[in-house]
């Protein structure tokens, strides 16, 4: 949308374009549209398609490898694909109750009970035609509480913890750059990163905005939408 | 907001604890997870990350911010992350409004509350 409209415009800006023009983009969008859809048929490697995302650049094909793989284990584990070609793949719930047992686990002691869930024959999800008849469970936390072991645990102790369970933990805390940041400085970097690493602020739409400008200058020589017709009906 | 004094590592790795639970509700639906997180180590959560959740997969509508925000007495600074689509919906700042009551009601105090707008 910001790559298309423009900064500072939302979905209402679009459908008043739209209301505005008998349902058809004026030039300029338009034009702009058909440039960013003609850069999509141009991506032929990964390291293009994360330039064309916006995201961070990979330097090599180490970084880019392990990208991908951090971006299939996500995946998986989120439970966005693999549920109707593999059958053995252990369901989201499942995935999501080991995932948090392992970070609980290392701290505390729990008492969690498994419930045996019967399909219901209306829900989708239960189809045994998609996912063949797999047992559901659904899990009861009774009790939480501290391990005898950690009770009093020092702070080395946690900063372990951390270290072994966020990776972005151990990148800073291994990297000799940022080896004494506290665990408030991390913890502000974290809320920095979840900000506005993963959405695209309205900054960074400017700046993507900008240099999509930019290179549509240096392709097509100016950026005028009469131009810039001519030049995509050519 | 993190005071370097008494935010440690346990408190960060806490929250970050806590934070991955409240994303993966709409998962797992497991809500006594989390009171019981709440219940033993509700007083080391002082600033928590807040995104609103899918509705669609979650029976309690946006009744879960009742659920979970009166039980975080120990609360100083929350953020809330919202998205466009979380903009005009009423009902979830009526739900937030509310939570906030029963905060207050159960001895909460905040000092800091955020909105980041994506």
């Amino acid at each position: 949308m910001a790559k298309v409209l423009g900064p500072n415009k939302n979905i209402q800006d679009l459908a008043g374009i739209l209301d505005g023009n008998h349902g058809c983009l004026n030039s300029q969008v338009e034009n702009t549209l058909q440039q960013e859809i003609f850069k999509i048929n141009d991506v032929e490697n990964f390291i293009q398609y994360y330039q064309a995302l916006g995201l961070k650049i990979v330097n090599n094909d180490k970084e880019l490898n392990d990208r991908l793989v951090k971006a299939v284990k996500s995946s998986r584990q989120k439970g966005y694909h693999g549920q109707e070609c593999d059958e053995n793949m252990p369901d989201p719930v499942d995935l999501s109750q080991q995932r948090l047992q392992a970070s609980l686990k290392e701290f505390a002691t729990l008492k969690v009970s498994k419930e045996e869930l019967s399909g219901n024959p209306d829900d989708p999800q239960t189809d045994s035609e998609i996912e063949g008849p797999k047992t559901k469970y659904k899990y009861h936390c009774k009790e939480m509480k501290y391990k005898d072991s950690f009770k009093n645990a020092s702070e080395t102790e946690w900063k372990a913890l951390c270290i072994k369970h966020y990776e972005f933990i151990a990148h800073q805390l291994t990297t000799n750059k940022n080896s004494k940041m506290s665990a408030a400085d991390l913890a502000k970097q974290y809320d920095w990163d979840e900000n506005n690493y993963l959405n695209c602020t309205r900054a960074k739409a400017t700046e993507r905005y900008d240099v999509l400008r930019n290179k549509v200058i240096a392709m097509r020589g100016q950026e005028e939408t009469l131009a810039l017709r001519q030049s995509t009906l050519a | 907001m993190y005071d370097q004094k008494t935010f440690g590592f346990k408190q960060l790795y806490l929250k970050l604890v806590f934070e991955q639970m409240l994303q993966d509700i709409p998962i797992n639906h497991d809500f006594e997870l989390i009171y019981e997180f709440i219940k033993s180590f509700g007083t080391e959560l002082t600033a928590v990350n807040i995104k609103p959740m899918d509705k669609s997969s979650l029976k309690c509508n946006n009744y879960w911010l009742l659920g979970i925000i009166p039980k975080l007495t120990s609360l100083k600074s929350l953020t809330l992350m919202l998205h466009e689509s979380i903009y005009n919906n009423a009902d979830f700042f009526k739900f937030l409004q509310k939570s906030f009551q029963y905060f207050e009601k159960n001895g909460g105090k905040l000092h800091n509350i955020g909105f980041n707008l994506a």
